[in-house]
């Protein structure tokens, strides 16, 4: 097929206008970017609602399948449908527009720029078989491009600076499908009010965009995502095995806000603590509290795990790998969970217990043999055994009993689990 | 303040660790587990257990249900004590293991002061030494101890935290149990000869002692003594000296001292005084009696303040007070539930709260905005309404102020130094700007 052959791709671009079979070709395949850029368009206005601090990146593996290399009008054409369907789908959700078109800039200059990093990263992972440099991410690679004297350049090198600019407020891009997921597991627990499961009271509750409950400004991005949440949940309530699915009732708009307000404290406080790694990896390594064990380490976050005899997937909120230990048979990995638990109002008692629980489901979740499913980590589809588990509780959130919060480090230390408390300056 | 009030934070800590895990071998461990734990008399003995949930302590269920607290072979369980309504025990074999670490019996008894309980505390103590013996007659053991949870924390034993630590003498507890690889480590004779209240060999050759008759006045002078005393002994390397002036330092976070804070913050720093442990609450009010904020900045002479220079000052009057402050309202209200009477006595609860949690330096930037937006209306909104004061509504929020007297203060500007940092939620407190407002009003 297309895949992989830009001169092909080219050529059924050339013949679109008179060779039905390539223009039905064509246009499928420009519907197939079309999707891609709105797909594209809804991640990034959730990272945007989220306030992550990481903007995330489109499906490059499909595109890149499909252009390569090529900078031919196909490509190009292409690439401006992704933009165009990008950005119209993100200033739609209300996206700021300078992130719009920075995005929307790199889409269109990524082709130029994988020329270039295409080289780079070439050299780099003959050097990385040959031991010399650890292997690095794009950002890497597209770095150490731009004093490359590739092709295009001074285009390329404005690409990459672009792309660095636009993923650059991270550390490493973070896998917005997780973030999906784990908003659709918190969902899942939520425990505020819902409404009726009844449909027919329920379309009487339906939310409109332009009618939005005293208080409430009709263009805020958060009362755009409940019409669109409501919507979801309310054509799935209507569908043929809603019942059997055991699909809740949508949450009243209220719950929806404290529980979108929780979760984007939890993402925040994520964030401190990779801020925090980050941090450590910075160290010497005599110097660091919690990564002391590693030579090199390098921190990912949101790394999806797939585990032995489950088709459940989990997301580890922070995964740390020691490079050094790469070549090994067993290389050094340690898991973090953050937890922004509540402890404040718990008796002893519980509080003790809650601790063992959270550890077992940290070793349930992280724990053990895993396969990483993370594409471009260094580790990805290696099955690994986790060297390490580590709960991070938000420390505001502990009540201030030396006895207490010794005592818990040790219960979970039984499980093999070790603990922290981070509190954010 | 009374002691008993003044350490009601402490609590006691018993456990007992040993090399092997007794239900490797099977289930019938478990009576006889059972057996020790009832055999503390009809105060400490079990009345609940929890297992997935609470339930009433019986062993048949316990042992049916076994399944609900095991994870991965290792089991861990507690049962709550009869008369101690936050006091339990909990057994666990543990997950991870070392050689002299797979399995522990711990009591926790809430508060600390059970064991001071006059005409009890003889009682009480003897309960836990029976537990230690009974216990070191059945299973091989390698370390143990029971002290102030508190007093444990503040010294060099890690065992609070870390099962796993190596097994060596760190301090002279009130109970001492040592494993008989610990008591050859550290010579038979030389443990045998410790100067204590009570010392018993056990079977095994596990060493038990006692450096006071009871836990409660483990920070009295004749129980630092000893303590100091039986440890320079065990490790002959320390002066008793030394020991001793690091003891004594540690008992005096256990003695009450009176708190002088500065009265314009005082009721604030009282809350803030909530988030210190035991540990460190003496040190800490020693500090904050020294602490004086900065006076406010934020105000001119009412004389050189702008005029508004808004189109419509009754609408902007009209948004500071209902949006940008109720905005505060709805981001507060579960977490400081005095912001929906809008008095000047919830303002020190939202600088505390503000300063433990971090908020102001931790939200995200927009949010942060929101936050400042709405904390300058609430404080501007309380010196018009509780003070006599008056809007001046600028472009600017920076530059809008209520005057109050001869002085125009700054509300939005105030807030906007609040969430700089978590110290400045302190040295720029809503509180103070208040206070200092209500007295420059006479």
């Amino acid at each position: 097929m297309l895949v992989q052959r830009p001169e092909h791709l080219e050529r059924v671009y050339a013949d679109r206008e008179d060779n039905p079979e390539a223009k039905r070709l064509f246009g499928w395949l420009e519907s197939q970017f079309k999707g891609t850029g709105v797909g594209f368009a809804d991640m990034t206005a959730l990272a945007c609602a989220l306030d992550l601090p990481i903007r995330c990146a489109p499906d490059w593996e499909f595109i890149d399948s499909v252009l390569g290399h090529s900078d031919g009008p196909g490509a190009r054409h292409l690439r401006q449908v992704l933009a165009d369907s990008f950005s119209e789908q993100a200033r739609q959700r209300g996206v700021e527009n300078t992130v719009v078109l920075s995005i929307a800039q790199a889409v269109l200059t990524r082709g130029m720029l994988k020329s270039a990093v295409g080289k780079a990263t070439v050299a780099a992972e003959a050097r990385a078989a040959a031991g010399s440099m650890p292997r690095g991410g794009l950002r890497d690679a597209t770095a150490k491009a731009r004093p490359l004297p590739a092709v295009g350049e001074e285009a390329a090198a404005a690409g990459a600076e672009r792309l660095v600019t636009v993923t650059g407020r991270l550390r490493a891009p973070r896998d917005l499908s997780a973030i999906q997921a784990r908003l659709v597991e918190a969902e899942a627990l939520e425990t505020g009010a819902r409404q009726t499961a009844v449909l027919k009271d329920l379309a009487k509750l339906r939310p409109l965009p332009e009618r939005p409950p005293a208080g409430v400004i009709a263009g805020e991005a958060l009362w755009r995502d409940y019409v669109t949440y409501w919507e979801r949940r309310f054509s799935e309530l209507s569908g043929p095995d809603a019942r059997t699915a055991g699909i809740r009732p949508p949450l009243a708009w209220e719950s929806y806000r404290r529980f979108r307000t929780r979760f984007a404290r939890a993402m925040k406080f994520q964030s401190d603590v990779s801020a925090m790694l980050q941090g450590e990896v910075e160290k010497p390594q005599g110097k660091r509290q919690l990564l002391h064990e590693m030579a090199r380490p390098q921190i990912d976050e949101n790394v999806g795990l797939a585990h032995e005899g489950s088709d459940t997937r989990t997301y580890v909120d922070q995964l740390a790998v020691d490079e050094a230990t790469l070549e090994n048979g067993a290389p050094r990995v340690e898991a973090f969970s953050t937890k922004q638990r509540d402890f404040t109002a718990m008796s002893d008692h519980d509080l003790r217990m809650q601790v063992e629980v959270d550890a077992r489901e940290a070793l349930r979740k992280y724990g053990g043999t895993v396969e990483i499913r993370r594409q471009g980590h260094p580790l990805f589809e290696r099955r690994v055994t986790v060297t390490q588990v580590h709960v991070v509780y938000d420390e505001s959130l502990v009540p201030q009993v030396p006895t207490l919060r010794e005592e818990m480090k040790a219960i979970a230390g039984k499980q093999g689990v070790t603990l922290h408390f981070h509190h954010a300056r | 303040m009374h002691a008993d009030e003044w350490n009601a934070q402490d609590r006691f800590a018993f456990e007992i660790l040993s090399p092997l895990n007794p239900f490797a071998q099977g289930l019938e461990a478990l009576d006889e587990i059972l057996d020790l734990v009832e055999s503390t008399g009809r105060e400490f003995r079990p009345k609940h257990m929890t297992l997935k949930r609470r339930l009433k302590y019986s062993r048949k269920v316990l042992r049916e249900r076994l399944d609900e607290v095991t994870f991965r072979g290792s089991i861990s369980f507690t049962l709550g004590c009869t008369h101690f309504r936050d006091s339990f025990f909990s057994v666990s074999s543990f997950l991870k293991t070392t050689e002299d670490a797979k399995f522990g019996l711990s009591l926790h008894v809430n508060p600390f002061a059970i064991f001071r309980e006059p005409g009890k505390a003889e009682e009480r103590a003897l309960v836990l030494v029976k537990l230690a013996r009974g216990f070191a007659s059945r299973f091989p053991v390698s370390y143990g101890f029971a002290h102030s949870g508190t007093d444990f924390a503040m010294g060099s034993d890690p065992h609070l935290r870390d099962s796993f630590a190596p097994k060596q003498v760190y301090e002279a507890h009130w109970l001492n149990l040592y494993g008989p690889r610990m008591v050859e480590q550290i010579g038979r004779q030389r443990v045998l000869s410790t100067p204590a209240f009570l010392l018993e060999e056990l079977p095994g050759g596990a060493v038990l002692f006692l450096t006071r008759p009871t836990p409660a006045d483990f920070a009295s002078e004749e129980a630092r003594l000893a303590q100091a005393r039986a440890l320079v002994h065990l490790r002959p390397e320390l002066k008793l000296e030394d020991v001793l002036a690091a003891l004594r330092q540690r008992s005096l976070a256990f003695s009450p001292i009176e708190p002088d804070f500065d009265p314009d913050i005082a009721d604030l720093l009282s809350l803030i005084l909530q988030r210190s442990g035991l540990d460190r609450k003496r040190q800490d009010i020693e500090r904050l009696n020294h602490y004086r904020p900065p006076p406010p900045s934020e105000w001119l002479p009412a004389r050189d303040a702008p005029s508004p220079d808004v189109p419509d000052v009754a609408e902007a009057i009209r948004l500071y007070e209902y949006q940008y402050a109720e905005q505060l309202a709805a981001l507060l209200h579960k977490e400081v539930p005095s912001v929906m009477d809008a008095s000047p006595e919830s303002l020190p609860q939202i600088d505390y709260f503000l300063w433990w949690r971090g908020w102001g330096p931790r939200l995200p930037e927009a949010e942060r905005e929101l936050l400042i937006q709405s904390l300058g209306a609430y404080l501007g909104m309380l010196l018009v309404h509780r003070l006599g004061g008056r809007w001046v509504p600028r472009r600017s929020p920076e530059e809008a102020a209520v005057i109050v007297g001869g002085r125009a203060w700054l509300p939005f500007l105030r807030a906007r130094h609040h969430v700089q940092s978590r110290q400045a939620a302190l040295d720029c407190s809503l509180t103070q700007l208040f206070r200092y407002a209500q007295r420059f009003l006479h």
